[in-house]
């Protein structure tokens, strides 16, 4: 009797971790699919600016050809990972083009760059948002994940850790978009 | 830039001047009625304690009492029109920059509710006092604001209803200063209301942190809050100072940047004050905790000078033009204009 009384109290506690488990796991899920939705704004806002400003833009079409390129690479990611590496080095060409932008004064004078300039700083403002929130769900997560007695269940049913989404060194030392909009 | 004494030029001065001048002859007009009143109800309340033949004074006493305070409001609230209507409005008008001032405010006891600021309602809300101004291209309204709870006696009486306490506490505060005693209140100071520079649909509040521990610890949180979320933030010295609260956490996070949090311990700091900020269709209202009861005037709180009018208007239009800065509403840079 008291054998199988404490089998049912394990069987109840484990279905417990688990569901928590998988609760987190679905949050997390929820985060990067919200992250997802950023990306797909911020890549088709890409083409538009890259549109407006080659005009302006004449040795300088590199920082653009990159930009189109790591774009591309951007939406081919499939796997979080690959899709979090590729989303950094996008940002931090992102970031090149806001410095070199700094040298067409005359770009401030029209008014399809300021406004795709503004839906921009929207969309990326909401994307650092959403990653902050996607580490939150992640953090939480991988805390569960590896702290017993969850980890016992966690190891036993395949619940991996996931990956936080980090600056990496490079992007640290990002512009700052508002002198776009000084005069 | 903040209004200051020198931007009174000698011909508005002379108007606010006058308005003074009226103000502070009513005040010892005011001031002379309540006098010979008291001492009539005293020399009454003797009178009748002697025909009373003696015995307990307590009826006496507090009909005096009574009588004394009643007169004390009407005359509080007589001079506190006048000065408000004449001198405030005469300052603001001299003053321009696009200010303006209102003896009533709009804030209504449903936009304060629906804050969701405090976890105690309160019994009674009064709003007075609306100041509207634009620091740069943001525009501000402030509002003073009074939450009182119900004070109840040993035996359960609700004491502010009405009746003679009543009467003897407005008394006292019409007699004495400003000030007012923050016991009974939920909340008492300024509401700043601020356009936000970002667009947003969702509720997100930002409460001590204590108070969301001992609440939501303890007794459960407010019902309105039960619908939010609580919202982990990565500064550990903001947690340790607030707790957010939202309807969507990720619209919580893309409002309360790192750097927001930074500059809200800043405000804080800088003001001297516990403060609780809501975001609300697409703006910020932070509540400001104050102990003053401005552009009022008690019978004997001295006389009124253009420059303690002047005064506290430049305090309460500063800290509404000091939150812009420190909150930086100003950098508009995204989609909202």
């Amino acid at each position: 009797m008291l054998i199988l009384g404490g089998i049912l109290v394990l069987g109840i506690f484990g279905v417990g971790v688990y569901n928590s488990l998988i609760r987190r796991r679905n949050r997390v899920d929820q985060a990067f699919s919200s992250i997802e939705v950023q990306l797909t704004q911020r890549y088709d806002l890409i083409p538009k600016l890259v549109e407006t400003v080659k005009q302006y833009m004449g040795h300088e079409r590199t920082v653009l050809e990159d930009i189109v390129r790591l774009r591309q690479k951007a939406v081919s990611a499939t796997d979080p990972s690959q899709k979090i590496a590729a989303d950094n080095e996008l940002t931090r060409a992102m970031g090149q083009l806001n410095v070199t932008l700094e040298n067409y004064p005359q770009l401030k004078a029209s008014d399809t760059f300021v406004q795709l300039q503004r839906s921009l700083n929207e969309v990326e403002e909401q994307l650092a948002a959403a990653r902050r929130s996607y580490n939150a769900s992640v953090m939480e997560y991988n805390t569960a994940v590896q702290t017993f007695p969850n980890s016992l269940i966690a190891g036993s049913m395949d619940f991996g850790t996931r990956t936080m989404f980090v600056a990496d060194d490079k992007k640290r030392g990002d512009v700052d978009m508002r002198g776009l909009f000084q005069a | 830039m903040s209004p200051s004494p020198a931007t009174l030029d000698a011909a508005t001065r002379a108007r606010v001047q006058a308005g003074c001048n009226f103000v502070n002859s009513e005040i010892g007009r005011l001031r002379k009625r309540v006098t010979m009143i008291t001492i009539a109800a005293v020399g009454g309340a003797i009178i009748l304690w002697m025909f009373m033949g003696g015995g307990d004074p307590r009826l006496p006493v507090f009909a005096a009492l009574a009588i004394s305070a009643f007169f004390a409001n009407r005359a509080r609230l007589e001079l506190k029109k006048s000065y408000k209507g004449i001198v405030v409005r005469r300052m603001v008008a001299a003053l321009g920059k696009g200010l303006s001032y209102t003896a009533e405010s709009t804030m209504s006891r449903a936009t304060f509710d629906d804050m969701d600021l405090f976890s105690e309602r309160g019994d009674r809300f009064e709003s007075e006092d609306q100041v509207i101004g634009k620091k740069g291209e943001v525009p501000y309204a402030l509002h003073e604001v009074r939450v009182r709870r119900k004070e109840r006696s040993s035996r359960n009486r609700v004491m502010f209803g009405g009746g003679g306490a009543q009467l003897i506490a407005f008394g006292i505060d019409a007699l004495g200063s400003r000030s007012l005693s923050r016991g009974n209140f939920v909340f008492s100071g300024l509401v700043v209301q601020l356009d936000f520079n970002k667009n947003f649909r969702g509720h997100s509040v930002v409460v001590p942190d204590k108070e969301a521990q001992i609440l939501g610890g303890l007794f459960g949180e407010s019902e309105r809050r039960k619908s939010k979320s609580i919202v982990h933030l990565e500064n550990p010295d903001f947690e340790s100072m607030f707790a957010v609260y939202s309807s969507d956490d990720q619209e919580a996070r893309y409002l309360i940047t790192p750097k927001l949090m930074e500059l809200i311990m800043e405000a804080q700091a800088l003001l001297g004050a516990q403060l609780r900020l809501c975001f609300m269709s697409n703006h910020l209202w932070v509540t400001v905790p104050q102990e003053k009861d401005r552009f009022d005037v008690g019978l004997f709180s001295g006389t009124v000078t253009p420059e303690s009018v002047l005064g506290d208007f430049i305090e309460v239009v500063a800290l509404a033009e000091r939150l812009v800065d420190t909150l930086d509403l100003e950098t508009r840079i995204w989609t909202k204009v």
